[in-house]
């Protein structure tokens, strides 16, 4: 049982943000995907937790491994699927917003130096009265999972 | 006592009997036959006449489905959420039946975005998603065509930084080059992978 605790441990580790102090903002199961093959955009994927009792407004995401970051929202309606930038995203106060396939998800645009699996990718989230949560993830390809799910 | 005793074992053998056939039908109509997510076509649709460009450069018509099955999704390569993540799933489909033995499927993406999707940046796109993946796209007009007759609407947005809405479906093209199912978004792999053999057997 030992091992897997750690294991288990070590990835909250490595794909959680936040300081010690209790931040209002924090972020879970962050997946930062490498850009595909002859492409200069790609997709992360997170859960942002907002422990405050008042609504926080993610205005504006970046990287310094990308020329920008912006937020974006895929929707599925009548089976023809749509994308759209969103300008800022109110998370409830005391409440889990999880970005997914098909939903809202960040667009990571031009890398900004050669980028391999397993580099770790830095994304600082500002939302509304100044603050700013910084968190990171290696990197992954899509594939890696295979047929693992 | 005797009379009570031979009930009994009249009703027990009963039971056996029920309980058997019970099992016996679900059997014979469980692993055989139901499709979990696929919709199936009352009738095979044979595709128009087409001519587009394979990412190998070389011409890409009808007859290029003929001889096996195909997955076809209607995407492009901008788009970093729900394209990329439709040809995993398929490409992941795809190894699960190749672990059964079961006959391959090719997946085939077709661009709705000529105009950023040449064959070269097609070709190494779908390099990416492993065996059997490979892209088609070509003039805007032929596109059109061929996704009007297969029910699929795309539309490109406004900006230099567009977007294209599109149809999310996944079509299967059997080896006649006819449309005879397809699988509504969001697929689900564990479906594809139940039903495409389903359909290879009838079609």
């Amino acid at each position: 049982m030992k091992p897997a605790f750690a294991c288990s441990l070590l990835l909250t580790l490595l794909t959680s943000c936040g300081g010690d102090v209790g931040p209002p903002l924090s972020a879970t199961d962050i997946t930062v995907f490498a850009p595909l093959p002859g492409r200069s955009t790609s997709a992360a994927y997170m859960t942002l937790h907002n422990d405050s009792d008042k609504a926080i407004i993610l205005t504006e995401v970046s990287s310094p491994l990308f020329a920008s970051v912006e937020m974006h929202e895929s929707s599925l309606t009548d089976g023809i699927a749509r994308m759209h930038k969103l300008e800022s995203l109110t998370i409830e106060a005391g409440s889990s917003m999880r970005f997914a396939v098909g939903a809202k998800h960040l667009m990571l645009i031009d890398p900004l130096q050669d980028l391999v699996p397993g580099d770790s990718i830095s994304l600082e989230l500002n939302y509304d009265d100044g603050g700013i949560l910084i968190c990171s993830a290696p990197l992954q390809t899509r594939r890696k999972r295979g047929d693992g799910e | 006592m005797n009379a009570f005793r031979r009930l009994l074992t009249l009703t027990l053998a009963a039971a056996a009997l029920v309980g058997m056939s019970l099992y016996w039908l679900q059997t014979m109509n469980g692993p055989r036959g139901e499709f979990e997510k696929a919709t199936v076509l009352p009738e095979s649709m044979p595709l128009p006449e087409f001519e587009l460009t394979g990412q190998d450069g070389l011409p890409f018509s009808k007859d290029r489905f003929r001889g096996k099955f195909s997955l076809v999704f209607f995407g492009f390569t901008h788009c970093p959420d729900i394209c990329p993540a439709t040809l995993q799933l398929l490409a992941l489909a795809r190894s699960r039946m190749a672990k059964s033995g079961t006959a391959l499927p090719d997946i085939v993406l077709i661009s709705v975005d000529p105009e950023r999707d040449t064959p070269e940046l097609l070709a190494k796109y779908t390099a990416y998603f492993g065996d059997g993946v490979s892209g088609v796209t070509g003039d805007l007009d032929e596109l059109k065509k061929l996704a009007s007759a297969l029910g699929i609407f795309f539309e490109k947005s406004a900006g230099e930084d567009y977007n294209v809405a599109h149809s999310a479906v996944v079509l299967v093209i059997n080896a006649d080059a006819e449309l005879q199912a397809l699988f509504s978004a969001p697929q689900d792999v564990n479906a594809i992978v139940n039903d495409l053999p389903l359909l290879m057997a009838t079609g």
